[in-house]
């Protein structure tokens, strides 16, 4: 009888710890906890913790769930607080929310004065994603001389403009298709000079014949759209182009940032 | 009745075949020369084709063409909220559900 | 023994009161937009208590909650403390006949089948069943709602064969009846348009001219077109008007329910 008792114990104990031992059921728990304490600061902690778990999990978007309940100034040991602004300046990136990446790399950077490379690549990663001028002011402020060729290459990527847009417009009002055949669509092109030049003669032809109601109303209906509608092609297609040429950039900038990753590699910090 | 559930004959049609070849090409040849912007979500030889498919060649036809000749800018202010999308277009299902 | 006895019970005792609902904590869940940890606690008490009548409330609760209709729906009937709360029907019927009417009907269904049928007399039933006859009396519609109640009346009315002897007369009128006037001049302008550049070319041409062809059979579609469309469109907007406004009585009788209080 005694055994059975205590095998039974076991048997609830073990039973319910393997229940609780499961991810979600982990979560759980610390939201309890969360909901049953009235301390702010021991809130925070549990927050923290839950921050912690769902990025060792790689539940990113949890995580970013989580990082926007975490109040910084609650957190009293800078270890924590460190590994914090690094976590949550990653998860910000990661989650697209580059102000906010912006924000927790600035305040890593006045808690910790890091410049070791990973930092600094990261915060070059994330000064690129907001605007070039914060780019330039970072990689002037903290001037690293060795991989000058990553920072270079953002420089391109940054300041990259299709030269002499206005030029293809022109182009397109003067001579219809001309535009699109200068921004490499040879179809296109070809198409707005034949389908403009196609209209006008149909409505030539009509005016010869003597149908100048049908000469209006077809010039009226049709030349109108096709002739701002060849401008607005030219347009599309310009943009198409420099995203072309552009992608082109990033690719053997994304190459190079690749090769830097791999020697200096950047993770969260989860080591409590 | 969708296109799936109709009889053999009715998808063998040569008929419909070469309609929507013509809005195929339409759109493949002269829709990128016009580029125009539709007040609508599916574009209007898009709706023919589905139309053409979903009640044959001249009622899709017709129906197409109601759709162009109503695509205007302020054609959006005769529907109600819920049948524009969040881009502002008017979304126009091919079928009238009763639902 | 005794002691294995009492610590055995306490025990147990322990790790089944965290198996009791605790309602606060539900609020308090749904308050910080915890879904995952709400349905992990709600699963966590299915696995340790089994299935119990306001379990199941509190799941349905929680299917109308992350708009999970089809769940909803499948295990609503089980659902016995559910057909008690008016306002929970009142809610899953509002929100419901927004994502489609005939699930709404169905849940009318259930509730009238497994329930005490308390939805019967609420405003959204009674404004469904009055679409379906309007001669019906509309005293029990608040006064914001009779305004769409009278559009849907008065598009009701409307006939398809006025609406394409007009478009007949004079293209786009139709679209003036049937309530549709943003889109009359477009209609109107195409059709009269290519009317004269047919009526033209076949005065100067003649008929057997190609280009008096196409022409007129540009305009043919187009006038066509117009009549046909005219009668589909007369249709969807009788549609269009009945769901605008079984929607706008959804939302008044949701407007001071909520879920979680």
């Amino acid at each position: 009888m005694r055994w059975l008792l205590i095998s039974l114990e076991i048997f609830i104990y073990t039973n319910n710890v393997f229940c609780q031992n499961r991810q979600e059921q982990r979560m759980l728990m610390l939201e309890q906890k969360i909901f049953q304490t009235p301390h702010d600061s021991i809130k925070n902690s549990l927050y923290l913790q839950k921050f912690n778990i769902s990025l060792g999990d790689q539940d990113y978007q949890r995580s970013y769930f989580e990082l926007r309940r975490v109040r910084e100034r609650y957190i009293n040991d800078s270890l924590i607080e460190s590994n914090f602004y690094w976590n949550a300046a990653l998860i910000s990136k990661l989650s697209g929310d580059f102000q906010y990446a912006n924000i927790f790399y600035d305040s890593y950077l006045d808690f910790t004065s890091d410049t070791s490379l990973s930092s600094l690549i990261l915060g070059m990663l994330i000064k690129s994603d907001i605007d070039s001028s914060a780019f330039y002011n970072f990689r002037d402020q903290y001037e690293y001389t060795s991989h000058n060729e990553v920072s270079a290459c953002f420089e391109k990527l940054l300041s990259f403009k299709l030269k002499r847009k206005w030029a293809y417009i022109l182009c397109s009002y003067l001579v219809p298709g001309s535009g699109t055949l200068l921004s490499g669509d040879f179809y296109n092109g070809i198409g707005s000079l034949v389908t403009l030049s196609g209209f006008s003669y149909g409505v030539s032809q009509l005016v010869k014949s003597k149908l100048y109601f049908g000469a209006g109303i077809w010039s009226y209906l049709f030349l109108p759209r096709v002739y701002f509608g060849n401008i607005r092609l030219t347009v599309a297609k310009i943009k198409e182009l420099e995203k072309k040429k552009k992608s082109k950039l990033v690719y053997s900038c994304e190459q190079k940032v690749k090769e830097l990753l791999n020697n200096n590699p950047i993770d969260f910090r989860l080591n409590e | 009745m969708s296109f799936k559930n109709r009889s053999l004959l009715y998808k063998l049609n040569p008929i419909s075949f070469v309609s929507i070849g013509f809005m195929l090409a339409y759109q493949r040849f002269l829709s990128q020369q016009l580029s125009s912007q539709c007040a609508y979500e599916t574009s209007c030889s898009e709706h023919a084709k589905k139309t053409i498919e979903r009640y044959g060649l001249l009622k899709g036809l017709f129906l197409g063409f109601y759709q162009l000749q109503s695509c205007t800018p302020k054609t959006g202010y005769d529907f109600q909220d819920h049948d524009i999308n969040s881009a502002g277009e008017i979304i126009n299902p091919i079928e009238i559900d009763e639902d | 023994m005794k002691i294995s006895l009492i610590v055995f019970f306490l025990f147990s005792f322990f790790f089944s009161v965290n198996a009791q609902i605790n309602s606060q904590f539900i609020c308090y869940l749904v308050l910080t937009n915890q879904h995952k940890e709400h349905l992990t606690y709600l699963n966590y008490l299915l696995e340790n208590d089994g299935s119990s009548d306001s379990l199941s409330y509190y799941r349905m609760k929680y299917y109308l909650l992350t708009k999970d209709y089809n769940s909803f729906e499948s295990e609503i009937k089980n659902c016995k403390l559910c057909f008690n709360d008016s306002s929970l029907l009142n809610y899953s019927a509002s929100y419901l006949i927004k994502s489609s009417i005939s699930s709404a009907d169905r849940f009318w269904k259930i509730d009238s089948k497994f329930g005490k049928n308390l939805t019967k007399n609420s405003l959204l039933k009674k404004s469904f069943d009055l679409t379906k006859n309007t001669q019906d009396s509309t005293g029990f519609l608040p006064y914001e709602l009779k305004f769409h109640f009278d559009e849907y009346k008065f598009v009701k009315k409307k006939k398809a064969w006025i609406a394409a002897g007009l478009s007949m007369v004079i293209p786009g009128s139709g679209k003036l009846y049937i309530g549709r006037p943003n889109s009359f001049f477009g209609s109107f302008l195409s059709n009269f348009l290519f009317g004269l550049t047919g009526y033209e070319s076949v005065r100067v041409l003649g008929i057997n001219n190609g280009y008096s062809i196409v022409s007129l059979s540009a305009f043919s579609i187009f006038y066509f077109s117009n009549i046909i469309g005219v009668v589909h469109d007369l249709k969807r907007i009788k549609n269009e008007k009945k769901k605008h406004f079984l929607y706008e009585v959804a939302t008044y009788q949701s407007g001071d329910i909520y879920l979680y209080e």
